[in-house]
C-alpha cells in the first residue's frame, strides 16, 4: 500500500526528518521533485526524527537563518532562490504541468468587478452601497430622476471633470436649480474658487453622447438629458 | 496548598477570574481545579462552530449561561466562500435548548440560522435577555416574529411546578441585527412585540429593509424606560425621527434611518430640538441618503459624540470636514473618502482623543480616483491624534515613507489594515517594493494584533513580519511574496498568530508542510489561489488528525485531477470535533479515508 501510495511513511509522523522540505534545496542544484512527496523526501528522510522534534531549530529552516547572529539571514546558497526570475519553485518542480493548474486562479475573475473579493469590502456595505447611491455608478442610470426639487431623496449624480484637473469628481444635479448655482459649486468643489467661473466653459454629454455647451436648453430639458460634465478652460483670445 | 481549599473557596475565587485565557489556564492547573472551574464557567466563546461540537461544550460546561459562536471564515465577508458552505447554528440551539434552560445570551456571527433555530431560541430559555447576530444570514422576518411574540412572558401554572423556583420572567434586553442578510416577508413582525415588553434595552434593525409598522416602533420606544441603543433602518422617514427621539431622550446611541426629506424649516427644526433633548448621546450612525442641509441639526450634540459612522453617508468635503471638526471628543470614526486629506487634517487638529479610523473607498471599482485622498490624509492623522491605535484605510496610493512616519508617529497602533485598492502597486513615489514600509510598522508597533497588507510585496515583508510581529494574531494577505519563503517566514516567526488568511499568493507545499504542526496551534487558515498541491492537502490530513482539511473546490472533485494540480480553496482549522457531518459536495475533507480509499 506505501508503495503504491508513494507515501514511504514509516508512521512517524511529523517527527520524520522535515529535512525534506528544506527551502534550502530549492537553489543549490539538489531540488527534489517536492510535490512527489512520498517517493523521495519522507522516505528519505526516514530516519533522522529529531531533526524537527528533538531540536530547537526552526522546523527543519533553521538553516535558513544565521543562528549565530540572531538575525534572519539568508544563507548564500539560498539566494538564487530570490533572483529566479518569475519562476516560482514549484512551477519548478512541476514538469507535469496541467491545466488545472491556472484555473483555480482564473477561476477568481468576474467581468464586472475584476478580482472577486477585491478589494476587500464587504458584500453587504457593497450592497447597501450600491442602493444608497455612494457609488455613483458611472452616470446614466440615475440622471434624470430628479424633478429639480430641491433635495429629492433620489440624488441624480453626474461624474463632472474639469481641464487641467485629474481627479473626477460627481455632483448631485438635484441639489441645483441653474446654471449658475451648478457652475458655482463645480468651480469650488474643484477648488478655484479664486478664480472667475467666467474662466471656464460648462459642457455636458447627451445620453446620445454629443457634447454640447450647457445653457442652450432649459435648466429642466438639461438635467434630464445630461450623462457628464467637464468644465473647460476658455481660450484665451 | 491548593488541594486543600474546599470546593466553594476555590470556585468563589475563580468567580474573579473573567477572561477566557485565565479560565483556561486555571483549568489546566489540576483535575481538581479543572472540575471547579467547568461547573462555575458560565460564559464560553467558540472561535470556529466546527473545533467543538455541541455536545463536547455541554458534557464539559454544564452551567453556561453566556454562549457566543463563530462561524464562516472571515473571507466570507468578500464572496471567497461559496454558498452552502456550512456554519449552521440549528444544532447548537437544539443541544443548548435541552442542556442550557437558564442561557441567558446568544451571540453568533457568520452563521446559518433559520428560522426554526430561531423559533427554538424564543420558546428554550426561561431567562433569555440577548440575541445578537452579525453578519449572519438564513433567516427571515418570520423568525423574527418568533422572537418579538416570545420576548416577554412570565412562567405561570405547569412551568412553575417543573422548574420549582419561584416565578421566572423572560426579558429580552437586545436584539442586535448587525449587517444581517435577512429575508424579508414583511415589516409585520415588528407588531408581534407584546405591550407588555419594556426591558429593551438595545435594538439594532438597521439592516431590515422592508417597513417596519412606526406606530409600533414609537410605541415601544416610549415604553422602554431603558433603551439605550437604537439603530433604525433606511424605511423610517427623516420626519419620524423627532416623535422617535422625544420618546426616548435616555439614548446614547442612535442609528438615523434615511436622513432626507425635502428641506423645510420646520422639520429642521424639530428635528434639531429633538436631537437637543438627547443630552446623552454618546454614538450616531445611518444618515442614509443622506441630505447635507440636514447635517446641522446633530451640530449640537457634536461635543458629546465619542462615536461617529459616516461610512454610508454621502456627504462631501467642506460639510464633512465641519462636522467632523466640531466632534472635539471623538474616539471612533468611520468615514468614505469624501472625506479627503484636507477632512483628515481638520480631524488631526481637532480630535485628540481617537482611537479608530476606518475610510472606506466611496469609488471602489472606478479606474480613476475621484476624490483627492492620499496616504497623506493618514499620516496626519497618526501625527495628530496620539491615541490612534485602530486603522483600516483604503487609498489609490501610498509609500514607504508615509508607511514610516505612520510607524514612527504612531507605535501604539495594535489594528492595521491599509487596502491599496490596486493590487500589486507599488510606492508610488520610488517604485519600489511596500517591503520597509510594512517592515517599518511591524519592527515600530510591538503590540500590533491584526495586520492587513496590500501593495507590492516581496518576500522580504514576510521576514520582517516573521521577526517583529511577534503578537500578531490575525494576518490577511493577498496578491503579495515571491515564494514559500514568504509564508516560512510566517509561520515559523509569528508565535501568537491565530489566523491568517491568504489569497493570490505563490505560496505552496513546502511552507505549509514544514510548519504543519504550528497549524495545530493556530484557529485556522485560509488559502485561496495559491499553489497548494492536492497532493499536499492529502498528506497533511492524514499526518495532522487533529486538523480538519478542507479542500473547497468547485471543479468538481480533486481527484479527478492530478496530485500536483493546484486545489482551488483551502481551509484548514484544528479541532476537537474529527469531521464535520454537513458538508456540501464542493468541499472535500482530507482524512485518512480520503488517503487511503485510493489504495
Amino acid at each position: 500500500m506505501e508503495l503504491e501510495l508513494g507515501l514511504g511513511i514509516s508512521g512517524n509522523g511529523f517527527g520524520v526528518g522535515m529535512k525534506g522540505f528544506d527551502l534550502n534545496c530549492y537553489g543549490s542544484g539538489e531540488t527534489k521533485d517536492a510535490l512527489d512527496v512520498g517517493s523521495c523526501l519522507w522516505s528519505e528522510s526516514n530516519g533522522d526524527h529529531g531533526e524537527y522534534c528533538n531540536s530547537e531549530k526552526k522546523r527543519g529552516f533553521g538553516e535558513a537563518y544565521d543562528r549565530e547572529q540572531g538575525k534572519f539571514v539568508l544563507p548564500r546558497k539560498t539566494l538564487p532562490l530570490l533572483s529566479w526570475d518569475n519562476k516560482q519553485p514549484n512551477e519548478e518542480d512541476d514538469q507535469t504541468d496541467d491545466l488545472d493548474q491556472n484555473s483555480s486562479t482564473s477561476n477568481n475573475y468576474e467581468d464586472e468587478d475584476g478580482v472577486v473579493g477585491w478589494p476587500p469590502i464587504k458584500s453587504w456595505r457593497k450592497k447597501l452601497c450600491q442602493k444608497n447611491n455612494v457609488y455613483g455608478g458611472g452616470g446614466g442610470e440615475g440622471v434624470g430622476g430628479g424633478d429639480g426639487g430641491g433635495g429629492g431623496s433620489n440624488p441624480t449624480l453626474v461624474k463632472v471633470k474639469m481641464e487641467g484637473v485629474v481627479i473626477t469628481r460627481k455632483v448631485d444635479l438635484s441639489l441645483h436649480h441653474s446654471y449658475q448655482e451648478l457652475k458655482d459649486t463645480l468651480v469650488e468643489m474643484f477648488g478655484r474658487g479664486e478664480e472667475n467661473g467666467e474662466a471656464y466653459n460648462l459642457t455636458y454629454q447627451d445620453r446620445e453622447g454629443d457634447w454640447l455647451l450647457a445653457g442652450d436648453v432649459p435648466w429642466s430639458c438639461f438635467i434630464e438629458s445630461v450623462h457628464r460634465l467637464k468644465l473647460l478652460r476658455r481660450s484665451m483670445e | 496548598m491548593a488541594h486543600s481549599f474546599p470546593e466553594e473557596v476555590l470556585e468563589h475565587v475563580f468567580s474573579f477570574v473573567h477572561t477566557d485565557k485565565d479560565r483556561n489556564s486555571v483549568s489546566l492547573v489540576c483535575k481538581s481545579w479543572y472540575e471547579v472551574e467547568r461547573w462555575s464557567r458560565r460564559r464560553i466563546f467558540i472561535g470556529n462552530c466546527y473545533a467543538a461540537s455541541p455536545g463536547i461544550l455541554i458534557r464539559r460546561f454544564p452551567e453556561v449561561r453566556s454562549v457566543e459562536i463563530k462561524g464562516k471564515p472571515h473571507f466570507a465577508d468578500y464572496n471567497l466562500v461559496p454558498e452552502g458552505w456550512g456554519g449552521y447554528v440549528y444544532p447548537w440551539i437544539v443541544a443548548m435548548a435541552r442542556a442550557y434552560p437558564w442561557l441567558e445570551e446568544i451571540r453568533l456571527k457568520r452563521m446559518v440560522v433559520s428560522d426554526e433555530a430561531l423559533e427554538l431560541v424564543s420558546k428554550s430559555f426561561k431567562n433569555f435577555k440577548v440575541l445578537a447576530m452579525s453578519s449572519c444570514e438564513g433567516f427571515t422576518t418570520d423568525g423574527l416574529a418568533a422572537i418579538a411574540s416570545n420576548c416577554n412572558c412570565e412562567f405561570g401554572g405547569n412551568e412553575v411546578k417543573m422548574v420549582y423556583f419561584a416565578l421566572s420572567e423572560r426579558n429580552l434586553r437586545e436584539l442586535d441585527l448587525q449587517e444581517c442578510d435577512v429575508d424579508d416577508q414583511s415589516g409585520h413582525w415588528f407588531c408581534h412585540f407584546p405591550d407588555t415588553f419594556t426591558s429593551l434595552v438595545s435594538l439594532n434593525i438597521a439592516c431590515i429593509e422592508s417597513d417596519v409598522s412606526l406606530p409600533a416602533l414609537e410605541r415601544l420606544v416610549a415604553r422602554c424606560p431603558n433603551l439605550r441603543s437604537l439603530r433604525l433602518n433606511r424605511a423610517v422617514p427623516l420626519e419620524r425621527l423627532p416623535n422617535l427621539l422625544c420618546r426616548a431622550p435616555q439614548l446614547v446611541e442612535f442609528g438615523t434611518g434615511a436622513y432626507s426629506a425635502e428641506i423645510r424649516a420646520d422639520v429642521f427644526v424639530s428635528l434639531t430640538t429633538a436631537f437637543s433633548g438627547c443630552k446623552y448621546l454618546k454614538g450616531l450612525s445611518g444618515f442614509w441618503n443622506v441630505v447635507p442641509a440636514y447635517i446641522p441639526a446633530v451640530h449640537t450634540l457634536c461635543s458629546g459624540l465619542t462615536c461617529l459612522n459616516l461610512s454610508y453617508a454621502n456627504i462631501q468635503t467642506p460639510d464633512l470636514g465641519k462636522l467632523v471638526s466640531l466632534c472635539h471628543n471623538l474616539q471612533r470614526l468611520w468615514v468614505l473618502d469624501f472625506i479627503e486629506d484636507s477632512g483628515l487634517d481638520a480631524l488631526a487638529a481637532s480630535c485628540k482623543d481617537l482611537r479608530e479610523l476606518r475610510v472606506f473607498p466611496s469609488d471602489p471599482f472606478g479606474p480613476e480616483p475621484n476624490v483627492s485622498l492620499t496616504e497623506q490624509g493618514l499620516v496626519s492623522v497618526s501625527e495628530g491624534c496620539p491615541k490612534l491605535e485602530s486603522v483600516l484605510y483604503f487609498c489609490r496610493q501610498m509609500s514607504n515613507a508615509a508607511l514610516t512616519a505612520i510607524a514612527n508617529n504612531r507605535p501604539n497602533l495594535t489594528r492595521f489594515r491599509l487596502c491599496i485598492l490596486e493590487p500589486r502597486a507599488p510606492d508610488y513615489l520610488t517604485l519600489e517594493p511596500l517591503d520597509v514600509g510594512f517592515g517599518a510598522i511591524v519592527e515600530r508597533c510591538k503590540d500590533l494584533r491584526r495586520l492587513s497588507l496590500s501593495g507590492l510585496l516581496t518576500d522580504r515583508v514576510f521576514q520582517y513580519i516573521g521577526t517583529h510581529g511577534k503578537k500578531i494574531e490575525m494576518l490577511s494577505i493577498a496578491f503579495a511574496g515571491d515564494s514559500d519563503l514568504g509564508l516560512h517566514h510566517v509561520l515559523s516567526g509569528c508565535e501568537s498568530l491565530k489566523k491568517l488568511e491568504i489569497r493570490d499568493c505563490p505560496f505552496g507545499d513546502k511552507a505549509l508542510l514544514a510548519n504543519a504542526p504550528k497549524l495545530e496551534t493556530m484557529r485556522s487558515l485560509w488559502m485561496s489561489s495559491c499553489q497548494v498541491s492536492y497532493g499536499a492537502c492529502k498528506l497533511l490530513g492524514q499526518k495532522m488528525p487533529r486538523l480538519n482539511v478542507e479542500v473547497i473546490d468547485e471543479r468538481g472533485p480533486p481527484t479527478s485531477r492530478s496530485e500536483s494540480s493546484f486545489v482551488e480553496k483551502l481551509y484548514i482549522y484544528r479541532t476537537v470535533a474529527g469531521r464535520r457531518m454537513d458538508m456540501p459536495n464542493f468541499i472535500w475533507k482530507i482524512d485518512e479515508d480520503a488517503v487511503f480509499g485510493l489504495s
